[in-house]
Formats: C-alpha cells, sequence, structure tokens
C-alpha cells in the first residue's frame, strides 16, 4: 500500500479527529504523523477492515495515549497557573478560525466529544459507534443525549438533529 | 446543523508542507531505529551493581593483589546503614533532577513561555557546555562527600564509583539524544557494528559502495567520547581509588562507547574529504 496516497487520502480526515481529541493543532499533527508512521513500520493491516477504519482507529488510540500522557498532564498542570498575557485574544482568534460549533464542541469533555464527531462527522450509527469504541449501546445514547443538551446551553439558536435510531 | 459543523471541520487541513514533512518522516529509514537507552543501560546498570556488591562482600582476593594500594581504606570504620541510605538516597536525586530538568525543559507548550524558552535555550546553543558544567558539579560534590567522610568504607567508595559512571553515561547520551541511527548515504540502510571499527573508510554490506568518515560531523563526537573519560582520568587520583575500581569504571565505559554511542554519532560521506574539489576562492 503506497504511504503517500494514503497520507493525500486520509491526512487531512487523520487530522480532524485528532485535533477533536487532543484540542491542539500541532499535537494533532504530531498524532498524525505517528500513526502513518507506526503503520507503515509496523505493516500489521490485513484487511479485515477498510483502511479508513483502520487508520482512524490507530489515530484515536494515539490520541488518547497523548491524553494519558504525563507530559500533557504536566502541561496542564502548568497552564493552569500562568497564562501568557494575550491568551485571551489568541484564545478568540482560534475560535473565529475554527468556527462557532467546533468551539464549542471543544469546551464539552473528550467521552461527550468522542460520540459526537463519530455520530455527526463520521455519518456513524450508535449501533457501529458501540462496537468500534467497545462499550454498550446504552452508554452510547446516553453520552450523545447529555452532549446534546450540552451543546444547546452554548450554541441555543441552534437545534441539533435527533438521534436517528435512538 | 450539523452539516454546518462538517462544513466548519473540513476548513481544518494539513498545508501541502505539513504533508511532505509527514511523507518525509514516514519514510526516513533513520526514524526506525530508537536510541537503547533502555536494552543498554539498565542490564549494564544492574550488572555493575551485582558486581560491586560481589567484590564488597567476597572480593577480599582483589583487594590483596591489588598493585596500586597506596592510601589504605580504612575498611568499615565509621561505616553505618545511614551512609550508606544517604549516598544512594543522594544519587537517586541527582538522577530524578536530571531527568526532570531535561524533560520539562523539552515541553513544547511550555517552551512558548519566556521562563521556560529561557530554561529550553540553555540547552539549545550550548549541549555540550552545560552538560559538562553540570557533571563537572556533581562530580565535585561527589568529591566533598569524599572529602567530608575520608574513612568511608569500601561500600561507599563503589558507591560513588558506579554513580560516576552512571553519570558519565547519562552525559554521553543527553549529548547525543537527538541523534539518529548511522545510515549509508547511498542506501539508507543502518550500519553495521563491525563497520565502525575501519579507521578511514568502509564499504557498505547493502549496497557494496565505499563510504567515507565525515570528518566535519565527527568533531562533536570526538568532544562526546572522550567527555567521560578525559574528566574521569582527572577526578580519579582524587577519589583514593585502586586497579580494580579503575577497570570497573573505565571497561564498561568503553564497551558502553562502542555499542550506545559509536553508532549514534559517527557520520559518513559519499565521497572523501580530499577528494572534494578546492574552494573558488
Amino acid at each position: 500500500m503506497d504511504i503517500e496516497q494514503l497520507i493525500h487520502t486520509y491526512g487531512d480526515y487523520l487530522y480532524r479527529i485528532a485535533f477533536i481529541y487532543t484540542k491542539d493543532e500541532q499535537v494533532a499533527e504530531e498524532v498524525v504523523q505517528d500513526v502513518f508512521l507506526k503503520f507503515h513500520q509496523t505493516q500489521q493491516y490485513d484487511g479485515r477492515a477498510a483502511v479508513k477504519t483502520y487508520l482512524t482507529k490507530m489515530t484515536i488510540n494515539r490520541s488518547y495515549d497523548y491524553l494519558r500522557s504525563w507530559k500533557t498532564k504536566t502541561t496542564q498542570f502548568f497552564e493552569q497557573f500562568k497564562k501568557p498575557e494575550n491568551a485571551a485574544e489568541s484564545e478568540a482568534l482560534k475560535q473565529e478560525e475554527r468556527g462557532e460549533i467546533t468551539g464549542a464542541v471543544l469546551t464539552l469533555p473528550i467521552k461527550y466529544r468522542e460520540v459526537l464527531l463519530l455520530y455527526y462527522y463520521e455519518d456513524m450509527q450508535v449501533a457501529e459507534i458501540a462496537e468500534f469504541l467497545d462499550m454498550p449501546q446504552s452508554t452510547i445514547k446516553s453520552r450523545l443525549q447529555r452532549a446534546r443538551a450540552k451543546l444547546k446551553e452554548k450554541l441555543p439558536q441552534d437545534e441539533w438533529e435527533v438521534l436517528k435510531d435512538a | 446543523m450539523h452539516k454546518e459543523w462538517k462544513e466548519e471541520l473540513e476548513k481544518l487541513q494539513l498545508s501541502r508542507a505539513q504533508k511532505q514533512a509527514i511523507k518525509r518522516k514516514v519514510q526516513d529509514k533513520k526514524m526506525k531505529s530508537s536510541h537503547p537507552y533502555i536494552r543498554v543501560v539498565l542490564p549494564a546498570f544492574i550488572a555493575l551493581a551485582l558486581f560491586a556488591v560481589w567484590l564488597t562482600v567476597g572480593g577480599d582476593f582483589f583487594e590483596q593483589s591489588s598493585p596500586q594500594t597506596g592510601a589504605p581504606i580504612n575498611e568499615s570504620a565509621e561505616f553505618t546503614i545511614e551512609m550508606l541510605l544517604w549516598t544512594l538516597f543522594t544519587q537517586a536525586l541527582v538522577g530524578i533532577a536530571f531527568g526532570l530538568i531535561i524533560n520539562v525543559s523539552k515541553i513544547r507548550r511550555l517552551q512558548r513561555y519566556r521562563f521556560w524558552q529561557f530554561v529550553a535555550s540553555l540547552w539549545k546553543p550550548s549541549r555540550i557546555v552545560i552538560p559538562i558544567v553540570l557533571l563537572v558539579a556533581g562530580m565535585g560534590m561527589i568529591v566533598w562527600i569524599s572529602l567530608y567522610m575520608p574513612n568511608a568504607s569500601r561500600i561507599l567508595s563503589w558507591i560513588i564509583l558506579l554513580g560516576m559512571l552512571i553519570d558519565v553515561m547519562l552525559l554521553q547520551l543527553f549529548l547525543t539524544r537527538h541523534n539518529k541511527r548511522s545510515c549509508c548515504p547511498n542506501c539508507g540502510e543502518p550500519i553495521q557494528m563491525k563497520q565502525f571499527f575501519s579507521i578511514h573508510s568502509t564499504t557498505c554490506p547493502h549496497c557494496q559502495q565505499r563510504i567515507y568518515y565525515s570528518r566535519k560531523d565527527n568533531i562533536r563526537t570526538f568532544i562526546t567520547y572522550y567527555a567521560g573519560f578525559a574528566i574521569g582520568m582527572l577526578l580519579m587520583p582524587m577519589l583514593d581509588i585502586n586497579f580494580w575500581q579503575l577497570l570497573f569504571y573505565y571497561i564498561p565505559l568503553v564497551i558502553f562507547v562502542f555499542v550506545c554511542i559509536f553508532p549514534y554519532t559517527t557520520y559518513f560521506e559519499k565521497q572523501d574529504d580530499e577528494d572534494l574539489p578546492p574552494p573558488l576562492w
């Protein structure tokens, strides 16, 4: 499998997923790079699932690795104490670049962002998400409901589509 | 509503340059190998520690046959368990502090802040000078300990020597932490261990092309190799150690340099420096 073609086809897509998980563009880029590097090095893909699904799962796992890492926790700890002077300005600029809805989604905890991403961006069904994340369907449904309720507080003027199979 | 979100997310894209960089890094064969820190350093540490304990407990033979017993050590005269624990504790603290400083200075987000930028900048331009200064300070501390406790027992002297060895190994690993394993400039395959023993040039076992040592790149290598040896040689006489302790220090260090440092600090070129055309001026 040509790695150049894979990077060209799925690079942006995986970057978006990694960004929703990590909330940092630089880290998302690193995650995507790690995923392709690992995919290229290990050559463990055996064709049982689509390449896209395989790479998506790798990206999610790598993003979780990053979020669990000691490095991330240390950074978050120090960020609580020290903020640069123009933090508010740069944050507002980033929010504008990313868009209102994305900005609101990024304020949610990871468990809600994850299900929103898979349901609304990936267009996966609840059963598919449950299988993909290895969780009960009821958990996915309740998380989606809560995520939508939380988003409604942040984006009161917008209406999210109701769960198709809930 | 969720279509709008999709549209927003579609704007998030990797630039062409970012994709190119990812392609380069993925295809770079050098990225495949990692530095064998744990595989080499940990077993070496355990083996040396066991060796030191064995010499201390049952190694009277070495003590009797030692040719350099200038100043006899006052064995176990004032040795207490507190001294042993305190020495181990200080060594552990030095190691932890060393690791923490390096890790903190490497966190990218922290580098955005001025203070951390300053800390990180200390390591970048003076990769060699700062660690050497730190090492000398560490050695100074060890010497001070040995002076403060002139009747230190054999156990303590072995532990100090072991700590010194680990410090030097850490220093050398730190100096070469960004280096990648040496590869053939023609085919990109990693160079094998036996290739490093040639003096001027060698033949790549994969592509059979002649490759030459890069003298310019190997200046840093020279400093890295000899930092541990030179500092050790300067400080050894102050510690009043015997011949076996010298062996204990230098043999593992030489093996360590050949196994862990050489493959990451020796570079090759397609053409010999002397064969290059003279400068235009």
